[in-house]
């Protein structure tokens, strides 16, 4: 059966986009395609039990049982959007990890950037918004090896994202309005291409993470992000929220919120939505 | 003392399973502790005055959080570098008298016991675990982190409600090894 032609094109983009894939940890390699799956977390979970490396790509034109955040579904509307995971073995201790959900967000929201014409916005901690609508989902799991965890400081950290490409269905009462990059371009935005140009990003992103900490990525989050300080906000979920002001984020990514009698929490769970 | 040579006594004492160690040199003094809970009176590396549970916020604060206004938190409390006993991705664990092992959390985050709302639970009471097996999740800023167990053996205890925030440290599970099983 002949290779899906976007499947094709990606291995093409891959091949001329820059090394080698024989060199070290690209993004990108090995690259797993399905035409449709039950979801592209558990596929790469499974990958990664056998020992699959840093940069292996799953990727599904269609998932039935995409997941999000505690087992919320994520429709995947087939052939739309662009549905993957990446598999990364970072080598940091694990209480530095959650910065990496916010690392994918910058990343995602500097490679969508040119479509949209600068109306991106992250909403802490990695909420790709364009016009205050959600536009993609990211979800990071991590898990250790057992095997190895002990000797090598070993694990490995799945990051899937789920971005509304050319979407046009979603389904009813989300809670936040999604939106395409179709409907807020106006245009079909080539696929290939915005995948390459993700995973460019998330590289060159994780490898500077690695490399330099978190404080120049922490910085540029900010930038984009108008939900980094000075927002109105409640965070928490179920019905449990707190209100104040956004004031910055620690070092460690973690949003600060001043509460309105002048109190500062720090927010690590839960949701941040606008008052 | 650099950094370089505490990173040194840090593998040391690791390798060494050495729980405790201290030194004390002229203006200079360093205490490394392989117990996770940290002591009362250390500093603590989250504060959150209302923490931020999933399900249900509890109606006490967590076990190191501090009474009282949050005020300069974000300068006062940092993530502290892990210590040698963390596991990556997984909790540590201690022995006790009866040994049974305690895993705790290896990160502040919300715990949550099921992985997904509504879904029963990964384990409970009384459940065989294995190695490898994952326990419950902790997440930290919608990082979820699937702790699992490094033993074979009898879940005996579940410390922690499902949706409640988690300190670094905090026992989340007491498990009876099996005869049979074996620490990896």
């Amino acid at each position: 059966m002949p290779e899906n032609y976007i499947a094709a094109a990606v291995r093409q983009s891959l091949a001329s986009s820059g090394a080698s894939a024989a060199s070290h940890e690209r993004f990108g390699y090995p690259f797993h395609f399905y035409e449709t799956i039950d979801s592209t977390m558990t596929e790469a979970a499974r990958l990664a039990e056998e020992g699959a490396p840093t940069g292996t790509l799953v990727m599904a034109e269609e998932q039935t049982a995409g997941r999000g955040r505690l087992g919320r579904q994520w429709v995947s509307e087939p052939g739309a959007g662009l549905y993957f995971t990446l598999i990364l073995r970072p080598k940091i201790a694990p209480v530095a990890a959650p910065v990496l959900t916010l690392m994918a967000g910058v990343s995602l929201a500097e490679a969508v950037r040119p479509f949209v014409s600068d109306r991106v916005d992250l909403r802490w901690p990695n909420d790709l918004l364009i016009s205050g609508k959600k536009c993609a989902g990211i979800l990071v799991e991590m898990r250790a090896d057992p095997e190895r965890a002990q000797s090598e400081r070993l694990w490995h950290v799945l990051m899937g994202i789920g971005i509304n490409v050319n979407n046009t269905q979603f389904p009813e009462g989300l809670e936040t309005e999604p939106t395409s990059l179709l409907l807020e371009a106006g245009q079909p935005i080539p696929r290939v291409d915005l995948l390459i140009s993700v995973l460019k990003r998330l590289e060159e992103d994780y490898n500077s993470l690695l490399v330099d900490g978190a404080q120049p990525m922490l910085k540029q989050f900010s930038t984009i992000s108008s939900y980094a300080a000075g927002k109105r906000v409640r965070a928490g979920e179920d019905g449990h929220f707190i209100t104040g002001t956004t004031a910055g984020l620690t070092p460690e990514g973690v949003l600060l919120l001043r509460r309105d009698d002048g109190g500062l929490e720090k927010i690590i769970a839960g949701h941040v939505r606008p008052l | 003392m650099n950094l370089k040579e505490i990173r040194d006594i840090v593998e040391l004492i690791t390798e060494k399973g050495i729980a405790e160690f201290e030194l004390e040199r002229s203006g200079f003094r360093i205490k490394i502790s392989r117990r996770a809970a940290p002591a009362a009176g250390d500093p603590v590396f989250w504060q959150a005055q209302t923490p931020m549970g999933m399900s249900g916020m509890p109606s006490a604060p967590p076990p190191n959080a501090q009474a009282g206004p949050t005020v300069g938190a974000g300068a006062r409390n940092t993530l502290p570098t892990p210590p040698p006993s963390m596991v990556p991705g997984g909790g540590s664990s201690s022995t006790t008298s009866e040994e049974v092992q305690t895993i705790k959390s290896p990160m502040v985050g919300s715990y949550y016991s099921a992985p997904a709302v509504g879904a029963p639970p990964f384990v409970e009471p009384g459940i065989r675990v294995r190695v490898g097996q994952v326990l419950c999740i902790i997440e930290a800023m919608k990082l979820m982190n699937e702790i699992e167990s490094e033993i074979e053996g009898e879940v005996v205890k579940c410390y922690v409600e499902n949706g409640q925030p988690v300190e670094f440290g905090q026992p989340l599970f007491d498990i009876r090894p099996y005869a049979s099983g074996r620490k990896r």
